[in-house]
């Protein structure tokens, strides 16, 4: 679930960091991980409240869908 | 003087801007980032803005009139006006998709209310000044002056029996704001959590707690209070810290963990703990109290640090309480108008006409209290209700609760 | 003959004071410079070129009307700005003057419930007027990728276009009358008919599509009455997975035919596109790595309508050969439309390394037909100023349904370009409006629109505007703006349309 398929995208904690090697051009400022946990709740929370946005129900794919891998 | 702690998250800021001098081109390349986007997710989302409506007054105009004046348009000088006109909410700061969407994957974000605390701080220090200076440096003076008064500043304990000083695991944080301008919510906090069945002590003579300094140039003595507080906590044997005021839990929880690095104790806002008593039925609503309430989302709890579930369940909990809940997502773009710091001094007018709108939100949606989780919030509000001739209550959320309970 | 154009001096600014107040009047050089660009690439290497002498905050119809009667006293050019989200430079001042900052406009006036319509100032946010119809039960379906920061005045000046038009239009179909300030300052109303909330009409000449994509040449509109729809009952997106972007197109040709009443939107990603989300996993959800071509769709409508065209569409999918790329994906994405376009740190170098960098959008309105061809041209020309240049970063296109009320017929592609602006210098920025003109022509060659939605106001693509308008469009375009402005004081230098001023033009 949380594998990185791209280059340059480097996993730690179950989140996804870009590879610190890459920010040549711009500086990475001090964060501490509850900051970067908190991000990543309001940004759930965010795609939540965003979700009911316009229609007032949510459907869900018909029985028939398959997710295959 | 900033290079001693780190104030500021970005190494660039704390390289302090000169009149006549260009700014470093590591601070540019940050403004860079805000104006490389400029797609203004930080105008709607913004409280000042929505009052005055100038792009100037937001995320977007603090980090593109720096950058302008890097390429050699502009100056310093003419910035006070404009870097004012900010409460330091932290909407921007979450909204930007440059924190929202991408600010956990590169370790770069939106730090809106740092660089306006850095313009106004080196204003002060370049001998330019910001308009409203004067009100805000009193603020400070006052702040320190108070902080040194025993009588007014422990008052608020009186025939509550509960520790004072000394050592004790479970400390309760009172800091001058609430100890002195809002008493009743913090004798409710001791009360409640002293219902609760906790052995906790209150911190003896806090210290800490005026934001303001970081606004003109004291970066000092901000630290120096933060330092003796924290080390009274470590003193006292602290595992859990209990906070009252949100503006409080924001500098423990994000700003002196900069300083500092990781504190010796935990720091909870009381909110999460009452709930959690609740939850274990140690604190026991039982009193009908019959309220139409609206939920005010303070923004240092709910877009600065993202507490916002405790407050709903107390309240949901409370019978008799009609609640009708605001998402607190909509409430990123609220604020009572206050500010964490600074703001209500220097636009007292705009600071007014905000909070005039977040009463008359709540009064549009039927409410007849606006229960509210910081004392600041009802400071300001009170003062807007008042000249506004308003009848909505306005009440903190743990009043309430201890009206219920029944302290 | 092109007007001489007059200094602002300070009787100028003290003019404007009188208007409008102290408060909403500035020379400031720092309020100038940031609403000297908009967000497609500037040049910031001649920011001074484009500023403002003056920005101005109007807080009425009637104050506009006053500047622009002044503008014309004193030929003084006039350069409206809503929130300065578009994309092909309209707002950004060619020839300095006045910056009309209409953001004070943000009132609604009237929501009639009967009638379903919503009479706004031209200054309100979409996201705004969306929440506050929201409270009535009723929508707001206008839904561009600035739907959280634009203005709706900005969206009618360059003719915007929605992700959800399928179902709900687009802004020229959402638009029902105008109050519009002249650049003579006449006050006139315009739409579909002399009555405000009339949606069809046949009394006049349809004059009402003068003003939306006119990118504020022939006026200022402040005030605009809109459609409103119910709010929609149910909401479904669904996203599915390809091996090539051949398959995805095809399936695309079934799925936009099944008449589905209630799909809103198709969006074909293609290869290039899939390639730059996996870059960051900036979903955070992966893709199988079988997926080089994604479509989008989303369907709004009622519950029952909603749910029977999710299974046609299923089993249309399955037919062609998609696969379901379920709910996480579908949903989050959906949801995150608006946010995960322009991030300024998404943007590499050659090397792979992070560029910070602004983002451009290469905008067209292309034929179902012609997608493929247009789309391997449009990477073939990058990919040769990547290796002369280096500053271009390849972020992929995307193919949506442009056509209002309908999937089919023709796509608005966009193409995202990485840009630093930092490190820009003639030569660059000359490369840049180089590829921009290329890009365009490819389009013109299949027979498309230079731009769907942007606008074509900057040079590099204005040039094509009288190519693609050959055969009298664009001569009566020369006829309307000098007969609305003769003193070409509105926004001028946008649309090449300073020639209509050097001789006369017959039709």
């Amino acid at each position: 679930m949380f594998k990185a398929l791209a280059t340059g995208v480097k996993v730690k904690r179950g989140r996804f960091e870009v590879d610190p090697a890459l920010m040549k051009k711009v500086k990475q400022q001090y964060i501490t991980e509850e900051e970067i946990d908190k991000i990543v709740d309001m940004r759930r929370e965010y795609l939540d409240w965003m979700q009911y946005n316009f229609g007032q129900k949510l459907i869900k794919p018909p029985r028939t869908s398959k997710t295959e891998d | 003087m900033t290079e001693q702690f780190r104030i500021y998250s970005k190494d660039a800021y704390h390289i302090p801007l000169s009149k006549g001098q260009k700014p470093p081109a590591e601070l540019a390349l940050d403004n860079y980032l805000t104006f490389a986007c400029r797609h203004k997710f930080c105008l709607e989302v913004c409280p000042v803005y929505q009052v005055t409506r100038n792009e100037a007054h937001t995320s977007y105009g603090f980090h593109t009139s720096l950058f302008a004046i890097w390429k050699g348009i502009g100056n310093i000088e003419e910035l006070g006006g404009t870097f004012t006109h900010c409460l330091q909410c932290g909407a921007c700061e979450v909204r930007c998709p440059n924190t929202l969407f991408m600010g956990d994957f590169y370790k770069v974000t939106q730090t809106t209310i740092e660089l306006v605390r850095k313009v106004r701080s080196d204003l002060v220090r370049a001998g330019v000044g910001f308009p409203g200076l004067d009100e805000v440096k009193k603020e400070v003076e006052f702040h320190l002056q108070a902080i040194s008064k025993r009588d007014d500043l422990m008052k608020w304990t009186e025939g509550l029996d509960v520790q004072v000083g000394g050592r004790c695991d479970l400390v309760l944080y009172v800091s001058r704001f609430t100890a002195t301008q809002a008493t009743e919510t913090a004798r409710a906090a001791a009360k409640l959590l002293k219902k609760a069945g906790l052995n906790f002590s209150v911190i003896d003579m806090p210290q800490a707690g005026i934001g303001e300094a970081l606004d003109i140039a004291r970066e000092d003595k901000f630290v120096e209070l933060a330092r003796k507080d924290v080390d009274k906590l470590r003193e006292m044997g602290a595992e859990m810290v209990v906070v009252v005021d949100p503006h409080d839990y924001f500098f423990f929880r994000r700003i002196f963990t900069r300083i500092f690095g990781e504190l010796p104790f935990k720091v909870v806002f009381i909110t999460d703990v009452l709930w959690q008593m609740m939850e274990e039925g140690r604190l026991v609503a039982q009193n009908e109290i019959h309220k139409r309430v609206i939920y005010h989302d303070p923004c240092t709890l709910n877009k600065l640090t993202n507490v916002w579930e405790s407050p709903r369940k107390i309240l949901s909990k409370i019978p008799g309480v009609q609640f009708t809940d605001e998402h607190h997502i909509d409430q990123w773009y609220y604020c009572c108008g206050n500010g964490v710091s600074t703001f209500k001094k220097v636009n007292p007018e705009i600071a007014f006409t905000i909070g005039q709108r977040r009463i008359r939100r709540a009064l549009d949606l039927g409410g007849k209290t606006l229960a509210l989780g910081c004392p600041h919030c009802w400071d300001h509000l009170t003062e807007v209700k008042t000249k506004s001739k308003s009848d909505i209550e306005l009440i903190n959320v743990i009043e309430i609760l201890a009206q219920s309970v029944g302290v | 003959m092109i007007s001489q154009y007059a200094t602002v001096d300070q009787g100028i600014v003290s003019d404007l004071i009188g208007i409008v107040g102290e408060h909403n009047v500035t020379t400031m050089l720092h309020q100038r410079a940031i609403r000297a660009a908009v967000p497609c690439p500037f040049p910031i290497h001649r920011w001074e070129e484009h500023l403002p002498d003056v920005v101005v905050l109007p807080g009425s119809t009637e104050e506009v009307s006053e500047i622009l009667k002044l503008a014309n006293r004193h030929r003084i050019p006039i350069v409206p700005r809503a929130a300065g989200t578009g994309l092909n430079d309209g707002a950004v001042p060619l020839r300095k003057g006045i910056l009309l900052d209409i953001k004070r406009l943000d009132q609604v006036l009237e929501l009639d419930d009967a009638n379903m319509t919503v009479t706004i100032q031209t200054g309100i946010n979409n996201q705004e007027l969306s929440r506050t119809l929201k409270r009535y039960g009723f929508w707001w379906p206008f839904d561009p990728a600035s739907f959280p920061v634009s203005l709706v005045g900005g969206n009618i000046g360059t003719g915007a276009w929605s992700l959800i038009g399928g179902v709900s239009g687009h802004i020229p179909d959402l638009v029902l009358s105008m109050t519009v300030v002249l650049p003579t300052g006449r006050i006139i109303e315009v739409g579909e008919s002399g009555a405000r909330k009339i949606r069809k009409s046949s009394t006049g000449y349809r004059l009402k599509d003068l003003f939306i994509g006119h990118q504020g040449t022939l006026g200022v509109v402040t005030e605009a009455t809109l459609d409103m729809f119910p709010m929609p009952e149910a909401e479904f997106p669904a996203s599915f997975g390809y091996d090539r972007f051949e398959k995805a197109w095809k399936n695309l040709r079934s799925m936009s035919r099944a008449f589905l009443r209630t799909m809103a939107m198709a969006a074909l990603l293609d290869q290039e596109r899939v390639e730059f989300l996996r870059r960051d996993d900036e979903a955070y959800i992966a893709l199988p790595k079988n997926v080089r071509s994604v479509i989008g769709t989303v369907f709004y409508g009622s519950e029952a309508e909603v749910t029977a065209a999710s299974e046609v569409l299923f089993k249309l999918v399955r037919e062609g050969g998609g696969l379901y790329l379920g709910e996480e994906f579908s949903e989050g994405n959906w949801a995150g439309r608006h946010e995960t376009l322009q991030l300024p740190l998404h943007g590499r170098t050659m090397l792979g390394d992070v560029m910070p960098s602004t983002w451009h959008v290469q905008d067209a309105a292309v034929l179902y037909s012609e997608l493929p061809a247009v789309r391997e041209k449009w990477h073939s020309l990058v990919r040769e100023y990547q290796e002369k240049y280096a500053i271009f970063d390849d972020g992929g296109i995307i193919m949506h349904t442009n056509s209002p009320y309908r999937p089919w017929g023709d796509y608005i592609l966009s193409m995202d370009l990485f840009i630093p602006e930092m490190e820009l210098d003639d030569a660059k920025w000359k490369a840049f409006l180089e590829l921009d003109r290329k890009m365009s022509e490819v389009v013109l060659q299949h027979n498309g629109s230079i731009t769907a939605c942007h606008g074509a106001t900057r040079p590099g693509q204005a040039e094509l505007i009288p190519i693609e308008l050959r055969n009298g469009m664009y001569d009566m375009m020369r006829i309307i703006k000098r007969a609305f402005d003769p003193n070409n004081i509105m926004n001028p230098g946008k649309f090449g349309l300073d020639s209509a001023y050097v001789e006369e033009t017959k039709l």
